[in-house]
């Protein structure tokens, strides 16, 4: 595994204009990953906006926002949102934050830098299919876009009617709707079924086949790469739980995604070719027979979508539950508690997850008797997260905790993650999907999971190797006020919403209320926490600023970073900060002991780095050993 | 820092447990057979939920709060890669909880969807559309009359065969009328999207699937008017599709449906002002 | 390292240049784009000061079948504002047939130019179609190619406005009670266009888009009125949402005239009614929920 010819430039941190210039088509893993990493940053400020513009529907419905009138004058009005409006908000806001953020960031983003660094390899196995798969996901993020813009305006939509009668033109409103599942017929069956089901639809659909296949390619690179590149001594349970995670996660992609591009194309070819994958015959939509259609399942489209939805949410979750255990060791000053047992947790989990996708079709007319199997499944699924929760705290148990804005965010994760997964034992069970099946228990439950907690797991791998990436520091002050109120924000939106679910209140629901009268009176007395939620979301949504200024502000005035500013073990602090452009400067690594050898008794530093000989720990100082940190420009 | 942390996580424990022991919000009140086992099923997790919960917070805070690093102090963490022991304890601990939890879930379950309706139950057809719930009565000679997809029109929302005897003496409201204490049948049906059945009190929830005709069976066990909303998203009016579920003592039901359908129609007016919504 | 940037570069223009194969391909497919009022504009109508009337009125033969009265109780404003509300699919009183469309379909003008050659200023004034008492006002509209419609919401309550035109484009908005007048047009002919409110699962309307001015609809007594029709010699139809087509194949209107062309349907429809019933609906799949019964 020598290095490969480049052109052996220092690799600094250079002005962002020549930066653009030189790497928009770049083949080196660590600039894709950055190059994820800005794509979820950019769509994640999309979905942050609007799940606010959501909250402030719910809470003051038909109130006239001036500037949303200008901005959308057929969706909102003279300002005022109306329900299609409010529905394409919830379709996009499911759609960028699923796919765009929490499938691209924490896999593509810190995986495509992090792991080929961490196992020692000099780039991911493929990089020009790594590449692809950046600029693929990139084009499905350009098309959900125009999925707006057409379905939204009717001069663009018009202008897209040209291209046939798929594409059925702008239906005046803002976006597609449909949820981020987008369950048919409704999805199907076109125009006719309502606003939002036009020209931005078949985008829609168009984008997420595209995104498929980029995680696709990703998948394959992650799985090849950790496979096959493994420095020297670098077995496989040396690796660290993140790569752990990755590995785990890739696998999962793999065999998940191609099941949605699968469902994406026959629910196309539904919309477009005629065919009745998905549509029953005898529809009739707005007094019109639909005759074109026979024979199709509805639920196939579930099975589908689940099959790949549920690992989805694995695929969310896993590289932060890689991260959060990584951050915490090093934080904690000690060796992660069982590695084996979470190594088996995480390809629990991972295994489980491809045989519960049904608990969330209890309801659906799918057999009552495969529901009971799913129950079970799921909630045997349980088992392995507690005993990830067990060793993360079982980790800090004894430890010597630095608070560090990653730690902060890695133990905010843990936190999350319980609240978060245990509600899971609820709604796994048949019977009590019965009143808790689309409620804001629901919505609760999964924002708390794999939205909230993911997220953690990235603010905490930003902040952690933040230093390695840019070679400056994130500030400390903003990061700490970020975490504090972050945290108290997340559970001040989403503890509330549980009790919401449970007095019924569904999701989805453009309005509560019309015209100063409440809509259904069973909801009425969730108005006072609807309010609370509401007030609660625009102050976390704020404080998100900070983050962002904190990410720019400390790329021209963080304080600088030597190699190893964590005292941390594994490869990533073995070389430069940046790493040069193939990661070790031409030195192979070889790994001698796992990844996590904290406040080993006897040794001169409470850190030993995996790089490290056992006779060289007699000797070792410092953050700057290893072989990785001279020797540049080879 | 990290006593505020683990304060902090504490005070989010105690907030979250407060909230959900408050009996300010809570389920509305059961009104059907199963719904009682429901709750009590509902009950017995959230225990183990909260138990589970308070138990990782507090052991999660506690840990931020004891084991925190202190300035000046150059003594090292515990050397410890685990402890199998423990591990294995608390797996099957775990695999034992969740999963007698699962199973004992399933019995209101298996009572509601492994047995068809018990006989004599009272059987009307459900046919939602965007965005109305209409409701078909088999009127006084308890057959359904013939429904037709090509018949379907704004004056005939469910595509009622107007040659067909049986349907003659059918109405077709948007408000659902039941007996209690009588074992009902539903028969779901929608005609364009999916929708689904949701009346909270009866803690009942069932999808309509556009070409599947869903039988499913239950028993109210309070009168009076309830509201009805759809939990499956159907387009822009989902938020408002709504209906209405009148509860009626079976006297009073069985001389409503000894009605022909015009008066039908008027009773049903009649009875939706007489019986107050229960929320 | 150029290789693979090559390869690279290769790779997207292959993939950009099949897209824009495939925009080309699908444009040249779509012929239907017809601008504005169909015929060549040179030979643009003008009046001539001599125009005449055509006039008639619409008879019901029998009694009207009785309109359905829907359950209202889903919406308390329309429960409460409209509660003898009725479906409006056939409106008669005393034999007199309302909401028939009657128009010029084609025909010769007196100096020899056929109607459908002729070009047709489209009038600046808008038609309004209100929301009022969750019905249509009116029920039966006609306009012309272009012309904008100001669709108000009169009631308290949220509506929805649903046009599923053929021909022109569809589309689907709601107007909340208060919200502003929505203003639309449609740019090609189309008899007609059945409008729907999703909301209100009884309210229709139809809007006829002509090519011409040539056009009425009947009110309450049955009558209706064309007027400004230049002298020629014409083919009028009637036409009703429910009870199909009624065509007189000569109306003579002379200069400054007044032709009159009565019509007459029965209430159990024409022909064209019963037309479209030969589909065989694949009976819905029945999913006993679960199981034999015990």
């Amino acid at each position: 595994m020598s290095a490969h010819e480049i052109s052996g430039e220092a690799h600094r941190h250079e002005p962002p204009k020549s930066f653009i210039r030189k790497y928009i088509f770049s083949l080196d893993h660590k600039v894709i990953g950055i190059q994820y990493m800005l794509l979820a940053m950019t769509s994640v400020l999309f979905g942050v906006v609007m799940s606010v513009l959501m909250r402030m529907n719910l809470s003051w419905p038909g109130t006239k926002w001036p500037i949303l009138g200008t901005l959308f004058p057929t969706g909102a009005p003279e300002g005022v949102m109306s329900p299609e409006f409010y529905l394409s908000l919830v379709t996009m806001h499911g759609t960028m934050m699923v796919f765009f953020v929490l499938t691209t960031a924490p896999q593509g983003g810190f995986g495509n830098y992090f792991l080929p660094i961490q196992i020692g390899a000099d780039d991911m196995a493929f990089p020009f299919l790594n590449m692809m798969s950046f600029w693929v996901t990139f084009v499905g993020f350009l098309v959900l876009v125009l999925a707006i813009f057409v379905e939204g305006n009717q001069t663009i939509g018009a202008w897209f009617s040209g291209l046939g009668d798929w594409m059925q033109g702008g239906s005046g409103t803002v976006g597609p709707i449909g949820g981020w599942t987008a369950y048919p017929p409704l999805s199907a069956l076109g125009k006719i079924a309502g606003p939002g089901q036009g020209a931005g639809m078949s985008l829609w659909i168009i984008s997420i086949a595209i995104f498929c296949v980029g995680s696709l390619l990703g998948a394959l690179n992650f799985i090849t790469t950790l496979l096959n590149m493994r420095t020297r001594g670098m077995s496989l349970m040396r690796m660290p739980l993140t790569c752990w995670a990755w590995f785990t996660t890739a696998v999962l992609a793999l065999l998940a995604f191609p099941v949605l591009l699968a469902g994406g194309i026959l629910l196309f070819l539904d919309r477009t070719a005629g065919t009745s994958f998905f549509i029953p015959g005898g529809e009739v939509v707005t007094d019109t027979l639909i005759t074109s259609h026979q024979g199709g399942s509805p639920i196939l489209w579930q099975h589908l979508f689940w099959f790949f939805g549920h690992p989805e949410v694995y695929i969310a979750i896993l590289p932060g539950m890689g991260a959060t255990s990584h951050i915490l060791s090093t934080f904690a000053r000690k060796p992660i508690f069982g590695y084996r047992a979470m190594v088996f947790a995480m390809f629990g989990i991972g295994l489980l997850g491809f045989f519960v996708w049904g608990h969330h079709m209890f309801i659906s007319g799918m057999s009552p008797y495969s529901a009971m199997a799913f129950s079970i499944l799921t909630l045997s699924i349980g088992v392995p997260s507690a005993i990830k929760t067990f060793n993360w705290i079982g980790t800090l148990w004894g430890a010597k905790i630095r608070f560090t804005v990653p730690m902060l965010f890695a133990l905010g994760f843990v936190s999350l993650f319980v609240s978060g997964g245990i509600t899971g034992l609820v709604l796994g069970q048949t019977s009590l999907d019965l009143p808790m099946h689309d409620t804001y228990f629901v919505l609760a439950h999964f924002h708390l999971v794999m939205g909230v907690a993911a997220i953690f797991g990235m603010f905490a791998a930003m902040s952690f190797w933040y230093p390695k990436m840019f070679g400056r520091m994130m500030n400390e002050t903003i990061g700490k006020i970020h975490f504090w109120i972050t945290f108290i924000g997340v559970y001040s939106i989403f503890m509330p919403m549980h009790i919401m679910g449970i007095i019924g209140m569904p999701r989805r629901y453009a309005q509560f209320a019309e015209n100063g009268q409440s809509i259904y009176h069973f909801i009425d007395p969730a108005d006072p926490l609807v309010k609370f939620v509401t007030a609660a979301a625009i102050v976390t949504a704020l404080a998100q600023v900070l983050f962002y200024f904190n990410f720019f502000w400390s790329l021209f005035k963080g304080k600088k970073a030597g190699d190893n500013p964590w005292e941390a073990t594994t490869l990533e602090w073995t070389t430069a900060t940046p790493p040069p452009h193939d990661n070790f400067a031409g030195v192979v690594p070889t790994v001698y002991r796992g990844p996590y050898e904290f406040a080993v008794p006897g040794a001169p530093n409470d850190f030993i780095l995996q790089t490290e000989r056992d006779a060289e720990v007699a000797e070792v100082d410092g953050g700057t050993s290893g072989n990785g940190s001279d020797g540049h420009g080879h | 820092m990290g006593r505020a942390l683990g304060v902090l996580i504490w005070l989010i424990t105690l907030g979250s447990v407060l909230l959900f022991a408050s009996g300010k919000w809570w389920f509305p009140a059961t009104i059907s057979e199963h719904g009682p086992e429901i709750d009590r099923q509902f009950m017995r997790t959230i225990i183990v939920v909260g138990i589970s919960f308070v138990a990782a917070q507090v052991a999660l805070g506690w840990a931020v709060w004891k084991y925190r690093a202190t300035p000046g102090d150059t003594t090292r963490a515990v050397y410890s890669h685990g402890n199998n022991r423990l591990e294995i304890i608390w797996t099957v601990v775990t695999a034992v909880v969740f999963i007698s939890l699962a199973v004992i879930g399933q019995r209101v379950w298996a009572q509601l969807h492994f047995v068809g309706a018990p006989a004599g139950s009272y059987q009307v057809e459900v046919v939602a559309q965007q965005f109305q719930w209409n409701f078909h009565y088999a009127g006084v000679d308890g057959q359904f009359g013939r429904t037709d997809p090509s018949l379907i029109g704004s004056s005939n929302l469910i595509g009622l065969d107007p040659a067909d005897p049986k349907s003659r003496d059918d109405a077709v409201l948007a408000t659902l009328v039941l007996p209690v204490n009588r074992p009902v049948e539903l028969t779901l049906r929608s005609i364009d999207v999916t929708h689904s059945f949701w009346v909270p009190p009866l803690r009942f929830k069932q999808d309509l699937v556009p070409g599947m005709a869903i039988h499913v069976h239950f028993t109210p066990t309070k009168t009076g008017q309830y509201e009805l909303a759809c939990a499956e998203l159907c387009g822009q009016f989902h938020y408002r599709m709504r209906g209405y579920v009148i509860i009626l003592p079976q006297d009073e039901h069985n001389a409503l449906m000894a009605l022909p359908p015009d008066q039908f129609q008027t009773r049903v007016g009649q009875l939706r002002q007489q019986y107050p919504i229960v929320y | 390292m150029l290789i693979r940037r090559a390869r690279f570069w290769l790779a997207i223009s292959i993939i950009l240049s099949l897209l824009a194969l495939g925009i080309a391909c699908k444009k040249s497919e779509d012929t239907g784009e017809t601008g504005n009022t169909g015929g060549p504009t040179a030979n643009k109508w003008k009046p001539k000061g001599n125009e005449g009337t055509i006039k008639g009125t619409v008879a019901l033969n029998g009694q009207a079948p009785a309109n359905s009265k829907p359950d209202l109780s889903a919406d308390p404003f329309c429960a409460s504002h409209n509660p003898n509300l009725t479906t409006e699919d056939v409106v008669a009183s005393n034999g007199h047939l309302a909401n028939v469309l009657v128009y010029v379909k084609s025909g010769t003008t007196a100096d020899g130019q056929n109607i459908d050659s002729l070009g047709f200023d489209t009038p600046s004034d808008a038609v309004t179609l209100d929301q009022n008492g969750c019905h249509y006002r009116p029920h039966v509209l006609g306009v012309m190619v272009n012309q904008k419609i100001d669709i108000k919401n009169s009631d308290q309550t949220t509506h929805n406005i649903h046009p599923t035109p053929h021909t022109n484009q569809e589309w689907n908005q709601s107007q909340p009670a208060g919200a502003p007048d929505i203003v639309k047009s449609f740019p090609r002919p189309e008899i007609v266009i059945p409008v729907k409110c999703n909301q209100h699962p009884w309210m229709k309307a139809h809007i006829a888009v002509m090519k011409h001015p040539f056009f009425a609809v009947s009110g309450d007594d049955g009558t209706y009125t064309i007027k400004g029709v230049p002298p020629g010699t014409y083919t009028v139809v009637a036409w009703h949402e429910k009870l199909g087509e009624q065509t007189l194949g000569t109306v003579k209107v002379d200069a400054n005239g007044t032709a009159t062309a009565d019509f007459s349907f029965s209430p159990t429809g024409g022909a064209t009614a019963s037309g479209q019933r030969s589909l065989e609906v694949m009976p819905a799949l029945d999913v006993p929920m679960l199981m034999e019964q015990h």
